[in-house]
């Protein structure tokens, strides 16, 4: 019996079948070190599918990030091209986009497409919310300093406080590609979490007389408004900030072709099939990229602690502003401190926990228009903060 | 002396450890490229609104500032107009066509009603 194993294993049968042997997941689970990381990663991608699928939180994001992580993370020999990070494998060239920034501005020309600016135009005071909510990208930035990050990895860890997943991919690909996975999987957690962090800071900050404030219904946007508002604020925002250019310019594009009315279908597919496929790609390729080996690193756990620190930073400035703005206004006028919050930009999630949140105190109280004013603010917000941090650290 | 804009992140670190003024500069940018935009909304947005309550030369007058001439801006009045009119767009199919459609009744089979079970194949005799 032994003689004929010996015998099977020589020739050429054996050897093939010992070679395939050594090239499955399972023999590579256990023969590298730390191969227990692999089920790590996968353990977390299948929370993510649970998150989205069970509670529905942010989908359309979790779905194809936490499949691409089951994708990245089966343990595998290198040298087949079949690795993300291997030159010339389809995952490779798939995330060339995410790499070199591709995918990003397409995902803002659909956010354009999408966005409504007239809350913002009918009572642009909301801007300046959007703006406060961005010194938690600025907190984080010193934060990362003081932990002993280099500038331009602080800089891409500060962006997240953004809550803007494309932007935070967009800056990382410039400042720290090493960290690519790292944050922008934290960026996009803290997104989809938006509903469950948010809450008990706009409470905490909050008094119970300032949750029932209801503001004044939102004016008539002209169209006219709404066709020069993106050539306008591309203008102006660019001309002081250029870097932010590939952003702000997609955004701004993407707005004009929903507005203008007569480019009805670039309209429709830059805010569909446009922006489901890049979402697709850059999901998929962003969950790919968590590889346990260059993921699962003590630097990743002080991206996620500054991130939480960042979007907590945010959340409070947002909030906080508004009450600050409230001690000038009159009577009648006041802003309903629940839509500081919204400041950060993930749109509508942060939004709707505005409303969510008015509902709660005031069943009457419907703050979700109101919401998408320092919303979409804080699109434009944290798209410049991304360009100067670019134009200071890239 | 390297110039400011010769700057990458290494030496922006070597002059600002703590990220002090990058901060403070980053965060005056985005508040003052944003309180500009405001100013030239807000501007805007004021002379769109005069533009539309201001009455036309033809002698066409806005339903917004018609309303506005005779007893102030009457929102409610407003309110019920579009109510009005929606109800009227959504309502609109309670209006009978007077066309008739109905072709053919398909009787639904049952065995209650079914003559095989009613009658026998052949009588029987006694």
């Amino acid at each position: 019996m032994f003689n004929f194993l010996t015998t099977f294993l020589s020739s050429f049968l054996g050897e093939s079948v010992t070679k395939f042997l050594h090239e499955t997941g399972f023999a590579n689970l256990f023969s590298h070190e730390g191969g227990y990381k692999y089920l790590v990663m996968i353990a977390v991608g299948c929370f993510f599918l649970y998150l989205a699928i069970k509670h529905k939180f942010e989908p359309m994001l979790l779905v194809p990030i936490g499949f691409g992580i089951l994708i990245g993370n089966i343990p595998m020999v290198a040298g087949h091209a079949i690795g993300i990070y291997e030159e010339g494998s389809v995952l490779n060239i798939l995330y060339y986009g995410v790499v070199k920034g591709v995918y990003p501005p397409l995902i803002f020309l659909g956010v354009g497409a999408m966005t409504d600016f007239s809350s913002l135009l009918s009572n642009p005071k909301l801007m300046l919310v959007g703006a406060a909510a961005q010194i938690g990208i600025f907190a984080a930035y010193i934060g990362a300093l003081a932990l002993g990050f280099p500038a331009n990895e602080a800089g891409s860890i500060a962006i997240i406080g953004g809550a803007d997943g494309p932007t935070a991919i967009f800056l990382t690909s410039r400042l720290a590609p090493q960290f690519m996975g790292a944050i922008a999987i934290c960026a996009y957690s803290y997104m989809a979490l938006v509903p469950v962090i948010q809450p008990p800071i706009m409470r905490l900050l909050t008094t119970k007389k300032e949750r029932v404030i209801k503001m004044k219904p939102a004016r008539v946007v002209s169209s006219t408004e709404k066709i020069l508002f993106p050539i306008i604020a591309f203008l102006l925002t660019t001309f002081i900030v250029p870097d932010a250019i590939p952003l702000l310019g997609m955004l701004f594009l993407g707005n004009l072709l929903k507005e203008c009315g007569v480019v009805k279908r670039l309209a429709v597919t830059a805010s569909n099939q446009l922006i489901d496929i890049v979402t697709i790609l850059i999901g998929l390729t962003v969950g790919a990229s968590t590889q346990a080996s260059v993921f699962l690193t003590p630097k990743t756990l002080g991206i996620f602690v500054l991130g939480a620190l960042s979007f907590i930073v945010a959340t409070m400035g947002g909030v906080l502003f508004v009450k600050f703005m409230n001690l000038f206004l009159k009577e009648g006028n006041k802003i309903n401190p629940l839509i500081g919050n919204a400041g950060v930009s993930a749109v509508p999630a942060a939004a709707r926990v505005s409303q969510d949140q008015g509902v709660k105190y005031d069943r009457t109280n419907y703050l979700l228009m109101h919401a998408m004013g320092p919303n979409v603010a804080g699109v434009v917000g944290s798209a410049v903060a991304a360009g100067i941090l670019l134009s200071f650290l890239g | 002396m390297v110039s400011v804009l010769q700057m990458g992140a290494e030496s922006i670190l070597k002059n600002d450890p703590y990220g002090l003024y990058v901060a403070l500069i980053s965060v005056t940018v985005v508040l003052s490229a944003l309180i500009v935009l405001f100013f030239l909304i807000w501007g805007f947005g004021r002379l769109m609104v005069r533009s539309a309550a201001a009455p036309r030369k033809e002698g066409k007058v806005s339903m917004s500032s018609m309303l506005k001439k005779e007893d102030g801006v009457n929102a409610e009045l407003i309110a019920a107009i579009g109510l009005a009119l929606k109800l009227d767009g959504v309502e609109r199919h309670d209006k009978e066509s007077e066309v008739i459609t109905l072709n053919k009744v398909a009787r639904v089979y049952s065995p209650w009603s079914s003559k095989i079970h009613g009658l026998t194949h052949e009588p029987s005799r006694r």
